[in-house]
């Protein structure tokens, strides 16, 4: 009996030591509404349409919009939100638009830890990516901590992509359903922002598109 | 005492999952010799010159080598090692050569998959990448099995960088010294390389630039000995 006691007790030691292993997935939004719940959700559509379509969120991208962005921010306490996890299929898209899951994760002295992990159809690529970020609410590019790539070239219009990430104190894991898993772990830990920006959209650098994206079954991690 | 002994055969497989990797990098060669030691290195010097300067191995890469790679080539125990570790200098360089830690790590069918840590001095940031090469002799590029960077741009001409993989048929473990490490677990188990080439070396890809570079404390990282540690790690 002790020594049963004493395994299940290593077992727990085990799990915990491993991330975020005590904290539990669950459904955010299926989009089985029919529309856009803005109970959930802040919506962003300065250069998108966002609506719902067969249970699924909708963006259409607009062309002509440079560096803005698109989001559905998640509303729901997001500051406790320790990972994203979404369904993604891009449509139909030209230019640069890429379609992400993306937030701050943490600060380092002033400026914020920056992830996205993005599938962007024109480089035919799905890539990771964190940077620093000045303070809110400019927010101004400091510089690029770490990026990183899966298997290139790839086919991704028309395909359905399940996207995770996930924050911890020194480390982003990013995973693409049969693509692999990365992990980008900083050289020295990276306190969350108490902040509450995590999202899930589009945007395009150079003002390229239109970019027609779906979103589904978004699951979040919380502690 | 029975209770102890299993407290102590799970704290000791706890450390062994946790510190494996960590506690048992062996000095490979400082080169504090004064020679390149051909006990320990293979040369392959067809576009640099390879010396020994103040105890560190230095590659003056030379200009016009389109994919011609130059290596201090491992000889020592290389089925068994699984990662390199190595503190590498820049002191000069120009076009894309690169300095580098290399491998093959494993195949997918006929294909190699190739592995470089790099210093790119013409990206100003680390490189970790793994290549998908074609059969051997040929090796030649297909495509781009996972690539990663670390912090950009980084200021690193004359700073030196410890640098180190760890590769295994499941995974891929890059990291640098104060700049943090980069980890990719492949979507599936690779097969078994049968070319076991590992090395510290120069290369660029269109045969532009030179580059002088300084290889010192060239760590290796090998299997485990002992049969519990096996189990937990051993992949091949």
């Amino acid at each position: 009996m002790i020594n049963k006691l004493i395994f299940i007790l290593f077992t727990v030691i085990i799990f915990a030591f491993s991330t975020n292993a005590l904290a539990a997935w669950e459904l955010y939004d299926d989009f089985s509404s029919g529309s856009i719940n803005t109970g959930r959700w802040n919506i962003d559509d300065t250069s998108a349409s966002i609506s719902v379509d067969n249970g699924q969120a909708k963006f259409i991208h607009q062309n002509g919009t440079p560096n803005d962005s698109n989001y559905l921010l998640f509303k729901q306490t997001p500051e406790n939100i320790l990972g994203i996890k979404a369904d993604v299929f891009i449509e139909s898209c030209t230019g640069d638009v890429r379609t992400r899951i993306a937030g701050y994760s943490g600060i380092v002295g002033e400026n914020h830890v920056w992830s996205a992990l993005q599938v962007q159809p024109s480089y035919e690529k799905i890539y990771t990516s964190t940077g620093l970020e000045g303070p809110p609410p400019a927010y101004t590019w400091v510089e690029e901590l770490h990026y990183a790539q899966y298997a290139r070239p790839i086919t991704v219009t028309g395909v359905s992509f399940n996207l995770t990430m996930v924050f911890s104190n020194d480390r982003i894991t990013y995973e693409v359903d049969g693509r692999g898993k990365i992990v980008y772990k900083s050289a020295t830990a990276i306190p969350p922002t108490g902040g509450d920006f995590k999202a899930i959209g589009t945007r395009s650098t150079n003002g390229d598109g239109p970019c027609t994206v779906y979103f589904d079954n978004v699951y979040i991690l919380r502690p | 005492m029975k209770n102890s002994i299993i407290f102590t055969c799970i704290a000791v497989l706890l450390f062994g999952f946790t510190a494996y990797a960590q506690e048992n990098w062996q000095l490979y060669d400082d080169f504090n010799s004064g020679q390149i030691d051909l006990q320990k290195w293979e040369i392959d010097d067809s576009s640099a010159t390879i010396t020994v300067e103040n105890g560190r191995a230095k590659f003056v890469h030379e200009e016009g080598h389109v994919l011609d790679g130059s290596y201090l080539l491992i000889t020592q125990g290389l089925k068994t090692l699984k990662g390199i570790k190595a503190t590498i200098t820049v002191e000069s360089c120009t076009g894309d050569v690169r300095a580098r830690l290399a491998s093959f790590t494993g195949k997918i069918g006929d294909d190699y998959v190739y592995s470089s840590h790099e210093i790119r001095a013409d990206r100003e940031y680390i490189l970790s990448s793994l290549p998908v090469l074609g059969p051997a002799p040929d090796y030649v590029f297909k495509y781009a099995y996972f690539s990663g960077h670390y912090k950009n741009p980084l200021d690193f001409m004359g700073l030196p960088f410890t640098m180190w993989m760890v590769l295994s048929r499941d995974q891929a473990n890059y990291g640098v010294e104060g700049q943090g490490e980069i980890e990719f677990s492949f979507p599936n188990k690779l097969s078994p390389t049968d070319d076991y080439f590992k090395g510290i070396g120069t290369m660029s890809a269109i045969g532009v630039g030179t580059c002088t570079a300084y290889f010192d404390d060239v760590y290796i990282l090998r299997q485990p000995p002992s049969p519990a540690g096996s189990l937990l790690l051993l992949d091949e």
